[in-house]
């Protein structure tokens, strides 16, 4: 379909949209006016382009994987361009919506709706797979998210019912589970984003209840900042999660259409994107990953493109 | 007169424009690869939507015939019952879905299973729609031959012996109206995960796939939804012609069939139990499914808070199509009384044109439609006024929710039109010979005698409208304007992903506004007609 054109803004729509403001709300939060260096995807079926990707990661070697609603992992150079792509098994039930690249280069996909972690080399060779439908210990509801210690153990996340973060050793033993649903301050509902901080921390965003949590390796809650709502230090949905190489912590956040930045005790130090399709915003950003020389990836789902930012 | 001209307006702008485009689109003859789709094959997809409908049909018709029984006998002195009776239309399908997903056990399926369990969801959403048909027609045949009957016999082969038979038009018309509707319904198939037209409409639309291809698509489950309101209309023509005539008697003898009848002794305990069992199966049991799996009730709260920019803005939206929805319900009632016939049968007849194509098609066409106008000063820059046009149709697309109103107008202005219709009868235009026999003008006519008899219908039919425009997700996902959300997509989006106290307490607030809403629309559908 043809695309939309370019909004300009007139004094009638002007005072439209300060109607509307007034009346209806316009998800637009305040954000910095923050552009990106690189954009890429765009929609489509072809190469390189996406249906709506949710989820986003990137490797060692500064290669970045993306998983769409086609259930296609495409693989692109750090620069955007096109390498290689590989469809799942089966995704007739639902598609992915976690990926995670390990030290050793393996693509760990949360393949969601079929319970399980599927592992493939970075050509899209299938190495393996765990993982079975159940409330059991090691079995998974909908897998959102996969990440690693320095040990090489692995933890995943699950919702759907489990609301948990499942802990594995390098060889692949089940170690126990930490989090699940309910109301005490550790319980969780919807962990969508997991980043393993070198300090010995997972870091987990708990969507549904508008947050990020920090907890211990054996699942003790250290510490969690964040509440629903659209100011500086606020979240709502948010979804993807990455560290950068300074230590602070970058969120995507799926309900205000923005990327937040925060140091490692929950303040604030930034907000960027806002609602919309031009450069530097955001619609329902579902991923952000954080590359070399202070790029940062924003996964543009709604728009169906990757945005490329960098940020000292 | 200036209510016919807005009703003419936007009948152009919301079913013309959309349906045009639609058309249009089919002259795009690109067409992309769909293999990363995994689309059935064109004979399997619709085995897959066949299936899907005749479930639908098959079970919504046995659903709703208690109910139509006891409506016919009994709603004119119970306008709750009515109320009541239609509330399952107006809860979104997507909530139905959704709760019965969480049964456990049972989850979303895919494959033949899926497909059969998506049918029986969308029975029970509809079967209301062929309840009030099979009302209609018990008012008029079944109930005497039932009653006929029952001289001889049980209640259960009265029903199956004398009154189905008597009711055949009837039965034939709701089940072409079930299979019509329910051939292009997207939310239940989407979240059940069954792969019918309407839900590889969307996904080529999502892909980014031409118009064309997607128009092409969509011919097949326009046909077919065609087909069953074409049978359905067929049926009810044939019974209108002696009903009128029973109008026409009921009218002179100054009485009004049913009005005041002990619905007991008319309808028969059974019809009661059996219609309190349809509705406890088909509304009860997805709510208590979702109250069992609701566990912080604080949620509730919550989700006007974390929403509300959706509910204010979709609120906003609704009303304004079901207000535009209203005028072109009056548009029609005015030609029906007072135009030539030619004109009525176009102007009442346009609106079940779009009604009847497939959402995701009409959102095209809407889409088509907007950004051709709105790139005319590059298009055709030498045409007079170009510029100025364009900017006005970027606004009205992009800026403001203009095409999103319209093309809910588009969807739903048929139900508008269907209720006022029903309440336009011989009495109107009896009642506006005898104002104009006394020397009423056209605007005295419309305020002191078409608007008292038919505005409760207009409100009722608007105010329906309204609450279908309210859980609308397909050509709302294409049409809305970034920034402007949709309560209905939004929460659709949320309900992929298991138990969610939040989407839970925001579809219980759909099922409770329904119930009070319908309760309202009861009373005022009692009042019209």
């Amino acid at each position: 379909m043809e695309s939309c054109a370019r909004r300009r803004m007139s004094a009638a729509s002007a005072a439209v949209r300060l109607a509307l403001l007034v009346v209806g709300g316009c998800d637009r939060p305040e954000a910095d006016g923050l552009l990106p260096v690189l954009t890429f995807g765009g929609q489509g079926l072809g190469p390189g382009q996406f249906v709506y990707p949710r989820a986003i990661a990137l490797a060692p070697d500064g290669c970045v994987f993306v998983v769409d609603k086609t259930a296609r992992i495409q693989r692109f150079s750090g620069d955007g361009e096109f390498e290689t792509s590989w469809q799942m098994p089966e995704w007739e039930a639902g598609k992915p919506t976690g990926l995670f690249v390990d030290r050793r280069g393996r693509v760990l996909v949360a393949d969601t709706h079929y319970h399980r972690v599927m592992i493939y080399d970075r050509d899209g060779h299938e190495l393996g797979r765990f993982g079975t439908r159940g409330t059991g210990p090691g079995q998974f509801e909908l897998t959102t998210d996969v990440a690693e210690d320095d040990a090489g153990g692995l933890y995943v996340s699950e919702y759907g019912g489990n609301d948990r973060i499942s802990r594995f050793s390098a060889d692949g033993v089940y170690m126990g589970s930490f989090g699940g649903p309910g109301s005490g301050p550790a319980a969780l509902q919807r962990p969508q984003g997991l980043v393993w901080d070198p300090q010995g921390w997972l870091w987990v965003t708990d969507a549904t209840h508008h947050r990020v949590c920090r907890f211990s390796p054996d699942g003790r809650l250290l510490g969690s900042f964040g509440e629903m709502g659209a100011g500086p230090g606020q979240l709502k949905y948010p979804y993807g999660l990455a560290l950068r190489p300074d230590g602070t912590l970058l969120v995507s956040e799926f309900g205000n259409n923005r990327v937040q930045r925060f140091d490692r005790s929950g303040a604030s130090l930034g907000i960027w994107g806002g609602t919309g399709r031009e450069p530097g915003r955001f619609l329902g950003p579902w991923g952000v990953a954080a590359g070399p020389g202070g790029r940062v990836y924003v996964l543009d789902s709604g728009n169906n493109r990757v945005q490329v930012f960098e940020i000292r | 007169m200036v209510a016919c001209a807005l009703g003419w307006v936007v009948l152009v702008a919301g079913v013309i424009a959309p349906c045009g485009g639609s058309a249009m689109a089919l002259a795009d003859s690109r067409r992309v690869s769909t293999a990363a789709l995994g689309s059935p094959p064109p004979g399997r997809l619709l085995v897959h939507t066949l299936t899907l409908s005749g479930v639908a049909t098959a079970s919504g018709l046995l659903l709703a015939i208690p109910a139509g029984g006891l409506l016919g006998s009994a709603a004119r002195g119970r306008p709750w019952l009515l109320g009541l009776v239609l509330c399952p239309l107006l809860i979104p399908p997507q909530v139905y879905a959704y709760a019965w997903s969480l049964l456990p056990g049972v989850g979303v399926r895919a494959g033949v299973a899926g497909l059969i369990f998506s049918g029986l969801i969308t029975a029970g959403w509809l079967w209301p729609a062929a309840a009030l048909i099979i009302a209609s027609g018990w008012r008029t045949a079944g109930q005497g031959a039932w009653r006929l009957a029952l001289l001889d016999t049980g209640p259960f082969r009265a029903l199956v012996s004398a009154a189905l038979p008597a009711l055949r038009p009837h039965l034939v018309a709701a089940a072409g109206t079930l299979f019509a509707v329910a051939t292009i319904e997207y939310a239940i198939p989407h979240i059940m995960l069954t792969r019918v037209h309407a839900t590889e409409l969307m996904l080529l639309v999502e892909a980014g796939a031409p118009s064309g291809q997607v128009a092409r698509l969509a011919i097949g489950p326009f046909l077919l939804a065609v087909g069953g309101a074409a049978a359905a209309a067929g049926s009810l023509r044939e019974v209108s012609r002696w009903q009128a005539v029973e109008d026409e008697e009921a009218w002179a003898g100054g009485a009004q069939t049913g009005r005041g009848a002990d619905g007991a002794c008319s309808a028969g305990r059974g019809m009661w139990w059996a219609t309190a069992g349809v509705l406890a199966v088909t509304v009860g049991f997805p709510a208590g499914l979702m109250v069992m799996n609701w566990r912080d009730p604080r949620s509730w709260a919550e989700g006007f808070r974390v929403f509300g920019t959706q509910w204010a803005s979709s609120a906003a939206v609704a009303a304004v199509s079901g207000a535009l929805a209203a005028a072109v319900a009056l548009t029609v009632v005015l030609w029906t009384v007072a135009g030539p016939r030619g004109r009525v049968g176009v102007a009442a007849g346009l609106p079940f044109l779009s009604a009847l194509t497939p959402p995701a098609m009409l959102g095209v066409g809407m889409v088509l439609v907007c950004n051709g106008l709105s790139g005319l000063d590059r298009s055709c820059p030498g045409f007079p006024g170009a510029a100025a046009i364009a900017r006005l149709f970027e606004f009205l697309y992009a800026d403001i929710p203009a095409a999103w109103t319209l093309v809910l107008v588009g969807r739903y202005a048929a139900v508008a039109v269907l209720v006022a219709w029903l309440a336009t009868g011989r009495r109107s235009v009896a009642a506006v010979e005898q104002a104009r026999a006394d020397g009423a003008n056209r605007w005295a006519v419309l305020t002191h005698v078409l608007w008292p008899m038919h505005a409760p219908m207009l409100l009722a039919g608007g105010l329906i409208v309204a609450v279908l425009s309210l859980s609308e997700v397909v050509a709302t996902h294409l049409v809305s304007p970034t920034g402007l959300p949709s309560i209905a997509l939004t929460v659709l989006t949320h309900m992929h992903y298991g138990r969610d106290d939040v989407v839970i307490a925001t579809s219980l607030t759909m099922v409770g506004g329904a119930v009070v809403l319908m309760t309202a629309c009861g009373r005022l559908l009692g009042r019209g007609g």
